[in-house]
């Protein structure tokens, strides 16, 4: 054993063996459990927020899936209500895998009383 | 982080001041070379569109990459493994450390970001922060500086132990090539320029390998060069050459560089990246053993 350790050495190499042993165990579990299966990805509507002379809606999308998604095109339009429907659209850059990203869309008008529809159009994988 | 020191030589415990000012350098050295990676957002991106495996696999490459620089690096080849062992798993750890925290101070970690994502930048990140930090502890400190006869003898000595200097050279390349590799760019250069120029590129890859390793005397390199013969210098050139080529493949390949893409694509990319890896391989080897 190396015994010149002061107790400063020695609460470094302890916090680092826990923090190594921890990724290692932890990475090992997902390497182990996570497949190669294509993004999965649902999009979720929040409450509509007015401001500045529109009505401003967050979007969350969230990747069930085992690969990152790229280029992720959500479109936003509310459902029903006069045509023609006023459409808006955001681009997410990454959406990784068992993860969330969030985005806003802004209308003119306000969202119709059945609410706004939100969908992902398509994404690319890495 | 422990300074080399003979395995039979007596231990004492050093001073916790002393120890403090040795993970100052760490932590410094770790910026010094990985703050670019730090800052630039594909590698944020490899964290966690690479598998868990490739991850995985990524932390155990950097342990195994400081193993053969704490066994080798400078003077320490009298060191014992133990030491080797523990020192690259406390840098592996400060790694991870530091990288969480610059992350953290960033923006690239914050409440909403899953635990996949977070551990996958992290430890993308702290490959080279932990490299970075081994270098610094040891390099930085200024206590190989000055002249000495003994230790320029075992410089020598340590030019004719080929492993050793072949391992230091993968450290130096991987250590400059992962500052590199990540960015768009290389894929752009690679794509856009014609064969000729990219054989230009070897050959002056090639050149400069030679020249910062024979030629310059850059930080007075015949001390960690074999020169004897001339055929030294051609095979001392050409094996650097081979083993900047190498570690740029493995670098690109974890970054995902080679998906999808034919195999004249692949090959310029290793060749467009091989003129930082063979300055890693040459300067940076000569820097790290200094």
């Amino acid at each position: 054993m190396r015994m010149s350790w002061n107790w400063l050495e020695g609460v470094v190499f302890t916090a680092s063996c826990v923090l190594v042993a921890l990724v290692l165990g932890y990475l090992a579990v997902e390497a182990w459990t996570t497949g190669h299966g294509p993004p999965d990805l649902t999009v979720q509507v929040g409450t509509p927020v007015h401001g500045g002379g529109e009505w401003r809606v967050p979007i969350t999308v969230t990747n069930h899936g085992d690969t990152a998604a790229e280029e992720v095109h959500v479109r936003v339009s509310p459902r029903g209500g006069r045509t023609p429907r006023e459409e808006t659209e955001f681009v997410l850059a990454y959406v990784p895998r068992h993860s969330k990203r969030e985005g806003w869309v802004s209308f003119r008008e306000a969202p119709s009383p059945e609410g706004v529809e939100a969908r992902a159009m398509g994404f690319a994988t890495p | 982080m422990a300074e080399a020191r003979p395995s039979d030589a007596p231990r004492r415990r050093r001073p916790v001041q002393e120890s403090l000012r040795e993970y100052g350098r760490g932590i410094a050295g770790g910026l010094l070379f990985s703050l670019p990676l730090l800052y630039t957002m594909e590698v944020w991106w490899a964290g966690f569109t690479s598998h868990p495996a490739n991850v995985l696999g990524y932390l155990l490459g950097t342990y195994v990459l400081l193993l053969g620089y704490n066994r080798y690096g400078g003077f320490r080849r009298d060191v014992c493994w133990f030491d080797v062992f523990t020192d690259s798993l406390e840098e592996l750890g400060v790694g991870l450390l530091v990288s969480v925290v610059v992350l953290v101070l960033i923006g690239r970690i914050t409440r909403g970001t899953s635990l996949p994502e977070a551990v996958g930048m992290a430890v993308v990140e702290a490959g080279t922060v932990a490299i970075g930090v081994s270098v610094g502890t040891a390099q930085l400190g200024g206590q190989h500086r000055e002249e000495a006869t003994e230790e320029d003898r075992k410089r020598l000595e340590s030019a004719d132990h080929v492993p050793g200097q072949l391992v230091i050279a993968f450290c130096g390349a991987v250590l400059f090539a992962a500052n590199v590799a990540p960015t768009e760019e290389v894929v752009m250069i690679a794509v856009e320029t014609s064969p000729w120029r990219l054989l230009g590129l070897a050959v002056l890859s090639l050149l400069l390998g030679g020249l910062i390793l024979f030629q310059s005397d850059f930080t007075r390199a015949k001390r960690f060069t074999r020169r004897r013969l001339r055929r030294d210098v051609l095979a001392g050139t050409v094996i650097t050459y081979a083993i900047a080529l190498v570690s740029s493949a493995l670098v690109l390949w974890f970054f995902g560089r080679f998906d999808g893409n034919g195999p004249s694509v692949c090959v310029a990319q290793v060749v467009v990246l091989g003129l930082a890896s063979t300055l890693g391989a040459s300067a940076g080897r000569l820097l790290i053993q200094s």
